[in-house]
């Protein structure tokens, strides 16, 4: 079928609202649209920084937080009206990794704990004997050995083996959609590798989406095929990963890219020019483009309107900025 | 972002010993382990009828007291003495105390009880089902417990053991339903509750499987604070006159001792040692429950290890 | 590994074979053993690991701020001729601050909520320089602020008020109050956004470049060290494995732990298949015979696991300890 596997449309999410007016309103998550089509497997990111809405992001699509506006629909249902089966259904097929791998973990259980919670809960095991069996290619398709740590409370092992525990543990219930919530930000770089590969792994291999949620771009630019950067809640650019990375248009985009080290010492750390600090959500514009205080290339039109997203070229490239076809009309196709 | 922050130097930090061995919890398990023992086991070495009325000659000072003008010669068949009424103190204690304790218990259980299950339900569902609790609890503490004690227990008829439990659990729930919603609030966000919900866990589930096992240390620092809080509240009501007359409890022994003059006459034995075993109580469940406080609190125990 | 630095300036901290254990029930933790680094004047010093393998130790001995359980059992810590070690308490706190200060980890998040900056950097510089008019301290602290590159209006406000990048120039600030010979920072930028990160460790060249203080930078980015540090060293599971100046480091490379670390960066410029090796760091209370990385190296030779090797010296400035880069 063709219906859209997840589709977020106009993901809205505020807080702090008073009872008769907006304001002092802090708009977390603002207008975000993306979807994952039934299609081949893909990695698509979201990268931002701190405060950028990403995490809000993960929470809403999990059904965590409730949206202020918009709706997230899975496989044309809205989220928030699936019960009984239907909701299971959801459940069985949009898994989650999440950044602390620790506490993830009850810690007065063993690990197993977790995988033998989804099993029975999903019903996987067709006979009693059956769940250990699962558990064990699970395991396998992340490298691990059931013998090696199934047995052990959470503070027995490492950071990165108890990421991909959680990864095989999302496999275990074949899901279509993985969000993967940093999931390599609070792991040793030598281990980190390890479960960026897994979810290559499992997107080839086993056909499952990923949506990958991250800081960091140099390890978004290694595993994801698109690429969405947010910025206080809003979209920035999009597109095809190694053109939005290789290419990037929004300014925001290209001082990101340009701040991040370079490891050789041989190339210059551009220190490029002074970027005004990012004082918080304190003097937030109430309209207009978020990046407008500490852009470059700011026009006088950038204060008072919020630029939509516009093409760049026919390949989803967009970006929401002006220079791009000041007050054109913005591209309505999905991507 | 930060680091793995459970590298190898710190994963074995943790696990140097065993957090249960602490000093106040064992010395507070004595303490009660000897109260509870000596209304267990008293009996099998004293013999219990002594405690009735009119068994023992009256007014008896404990044998460490020596002898006095204004009382007979203390005797070794009563070491502690004995008092107006001609029950033997030794073995007075050793037949309220089981009762006193029994009251404090029941009233602690019950009140726990409904505790944890107004806590859960409260931080579990939120909305007005919270709102609604934490109004009652936090109104029903505000109110001084033992005048509405006093006022419930002269209405009551016949008072016994169960009755007064009763009683006292009224005000034994709101502060544990408080800690429990809290400490349910706080983990409702944790890393394993949204796993929980991730692998389509029911509520029941989540709250006796998940977080029930994290919460056993403040559940037991409650009970035992219960527990003490009871036995406290049912003494104070029981030297009022308002306890059970048919079984002696500690509490009621220092009632008769006030009505018999004691103080005046100066018989401190008949209610020193009430006084006494009632402070060994409470001291040893204060310990135990500090010492389940340390436990629940890493953080209370690092200050020691600085 | 007190060979002679890159440049050819004098040593200003010498850390010569530190030992320091964690006493625990079940045998002593060796967090750092036979630890030697120096630092010399004006220099920055990256101190790389990934966690667990005592780099923080290490930076709290320099300063004896070690706590209990843990204990530095062995080693000499020299600055300008004194061994830190050997000094009693009273001249050890003088010495803080004043000829080393520290940027602990989550500094920023260790400002007082309730106090203005203004009286936080004040309180430091009456404590210890005993400044005592209210004009001075308002001069000294705008001058310092000017340094981090805030500007002067910053002193008047409150911690909550700063961005994340902001509080941790405070922090700086407070640590170069003092004029001290030497910072050492702990893992100055890994809370912050990419383009502060940046901005905080353009700061730091600042303030090396215009007071010429030396820095001994704890982190566990290399490609941040690889911009910001003039030499490196190498630490894995309580060792100094190998430590030369960055871009020989970088291009020279030839302990397999490093080798590693270094691939393990990914590039944002090419996608490349990510190098990854399995295993853990060897727990911290045995003492292995052998290399501490034979358990997990991919070029390891027989004689790695029976017989450490000692440090030696590959090529100037650059000291490696493995037997196969002799």
């Amino acid at each position: 079928m063709s219906q859209e596997l997840l589709k977020i449309n106009h993901a809205t999410k505020a807080y702090g609202s008073g009872l008769f007016s907006s304001r002092g309103q802090v708009v977390v998550l603002n207008d975000f649209n993306g979807s994952f089509p039934a299609g081949p497997a893909r990695i698509t990111t979201v990268a931002g920084e701190s405060g950028s809405g990403k995490t809000t992001l993960a929470h809403a699509v999990l059904g965590f937080i409730r949206l202020t506006s918009g709706s997230i629909t899975f496989r044309g249902t809205d989220i928030a009206s699936l019960r009984g089966g239907a909701y299971r259904e959801y459940r069985r097929s949009v898994q989650a990794v999440f950044q602390d791998p620790y506490e993830v973990y009850n810690p007065f259980y063993k690990v197993k704990h977790m995988l033998d919670m989804a099993v029975r809960n999903f019903r996987l095991a067709p006979a009693p004997g059956a769940a250990g069996e699962i558990i064990e290619k699970a395991l396998e398709a992340v490298g691990l050995r059931g013998g090696e740590v199934l047995d052990h409370f959470p503070h027995q092992l490492s950071g990165g083996q108890r990421q991909r525990l959680m990864m095989a543990r999302a496999f275990l219930l074949k899901p279509s959609i993985i969000i993967a919530d940093e999931p390599v930000s609070m792991i040793d770089a030598s281990l980190r590798s390890m479960v960026l590969d897994t979810m290559m792994t499992l997107r080839d291999q086993h056909r499952i989406s990923f949506l990958y949620i991250t800081h960091d771009l140099s390890t978004a630019y290694q595993v994801g095929d698109d690429l969405i950067v947010l910025y206080r809640g809003s979209i920035m650019e999009q597109g095809r990963t190694t053109d939005v990375i290789d290419n990037p248009k929004h300014p925001y985009v290209k001082d990101l890219i340009e701040a991040i080290p370079v490891p050789d010492p041989s190339v210059a750390w551009n220190p490029g020019r002074p970027i005004p600090e990012d004082t918080g959500t304190a003097g937030k514009p109430e309209t207009g483009c978020p990046y407008c205080s500490r852009c470059s290339q700011r026009m006088d039109c950038c204060s008072t309107k919020a630029p939509p997203l516009l093409a760049i070229d026919g390949n989803g490239h967009r970006a929401a900025c002006f220079l791009y076809g000041e007050m054109a009309s913005p591209a309505t196709a999905p991507v | 972002m930060a680091t793995d922050s459970k590298g190898s130097v710190q994963k074995k930090l943790g696990t140097m010993r065993s957090p249960l061995l602490n000093a106040k919890l064992i010395a507070g398990l004595l303490f009660a382990g000897c109260v509870a023992a000596a209304g267990l086991i008293g009996p099998l070495f004293w013999n219990a009828n002594l405690s009735r009325v009119a068994s023992s000659p009256p007014n008896l000072p404990p044998l460490l007291a020596g002898a006095s003008p204004d009382f007979p010669a203390p005797s070794v068949d009563h070491p502690l003495g004995t008092e107006s009424n001609g029950r033997d103190m030794l073995a007075l204690l050793i037949a309220a105390t089981p009762n006193s304790l029994r009251v404090g218990l029941l009233a602690a259980a019950l009140g726990v009880g409904l505790g944890i299950l107004l806590g859960f339900t409260a931080g579990f569902v939120g909305g007005w089902v919270d709102n609604v609790i934490r109004v009652l609890s936090d109104s029903i503490m505000t109110i001084p417990s033992l005048a509405v004690l006093i006022v419930v227990s002269a209405y009551v008829r016949q008072v016994n053991l169960e009755n007064m439990a009763l009683i006292l659990a009224l005000f034994a729930w709101p502060g544990p339903t408080r800690l429990i919603r809290a400490q349910v609030l706080s983990m409702r966000e944790r890393g394993y509750v949204r796993m929980a919900v991730l692998s389509c866990a029911s509520p029941f589930d989540i709250m006796f499987k998940e977080l029930m096992p994290n919460l056993l240390p403040y559940l037991a620092a409650s009970f035992t604070g219960g527990v003490s809080g009871s036995i406290l509240a049912a003494a104070g009501l029981e030297s009022l006159g308002l306890g059970p007359t048919r079984v002696p409890t500690l509490g009621m022994t220092i009632f008769y001792a006030i009505r018999a003059s004691a103080i005046i006459r100066g018989m401190w034995w008949w209610w020193g040692f009430p006084i006494l075993m009632l402070v060994l109580i409470f001291v040893g469940l204060f310990l135990i429950t500090i010492g389940l406080d340390e436990i629940a609190n890493p953080r209370l125990r690092k200050a020691k290890t600085a | 590994m007190t060979g002679p630095a890159a440049s050819n300036h004098e040593v200003l901290l010498d850390i010569q074979e530190l030992r320091v254990d964690y006493e625990t029930p079940r045998g002593a933790i060796h967090a750092c053993s036979g630890v030697n680094l120096s630092v010399c004047k004006g220099e920055i010093v990256g101190l790389v690991g990934e966690s667990g393998c005592g780099k923080t130790t290490a930076a709290m001995s320099v300063l004896r701020l070690v706590q209990p359980p843990g204990r530095i059992a062995e080693g000499r810590i020299m600055i300008g001729g004194t061994d830190l070690l050997s000094l009693d308490e009273e001249d050890m706190r003088r010495r803080r601050w004043r000829d080393i200060s520290l940027v602990p980890q989550g500094a920023m998040n260790s400002l007082n909520p309730l106090l203005r900056i203004s009286a936080q950097i004040g309180d430091v510089l009456r404590t210890h320089q005993g400044v005592r008019s209210r004009a001075a301290v308002g001069d000294r602290t705008a001058r310092l602020l000017g340094l981090v590159g805030l500007p002067a209006r910053v002193a008047s406000l409150f911690p909550h008020e700063l961005s994340g990048g902001m509080k941790q120039r405070v922090c700086i600030a407070m640590a170069i109050a003092l004029d001290p010979s030497l910072i050492i920072a702990d893992e100055p930028t890994s809370a912050l956004d990419v383009i502060v990160q940046r901005v905080v460790a353009q700061t730091l060249r600042d303030i090396r470049d215009r007071l010429g203080i030396a820095i001994l930078v704890i982190t566990h980015d290399m490609a941040l060290i690889a911009q910001l540090a003039d030499r490196v060293a190498v630490m894995y599971a309580g060792k100094i494995v190998e430590s030369a100046g960055t871009a020989d480091l970088f291009a020279h490379a030839c302990h397999p732990y490093t080798r590693l670390l270094i691939d393990a960066i990914p590039s944002i410029r090419k996608r490349k298949p990510p190098a990854s090796f399995g295993g853990l760091m060897p727990d911290a209370r045995a003492t292995p015979a052998g290399c501490v990385f034979s358990s997990r190296c991919t070029c390891a030779l027989e004689c790695c696991a029976s017989s450490s090797p000692s440090p030696r010296e590959v090529a100037h400035g650059h000291i490696a300890s493995c037997h196969l880069c002799q």
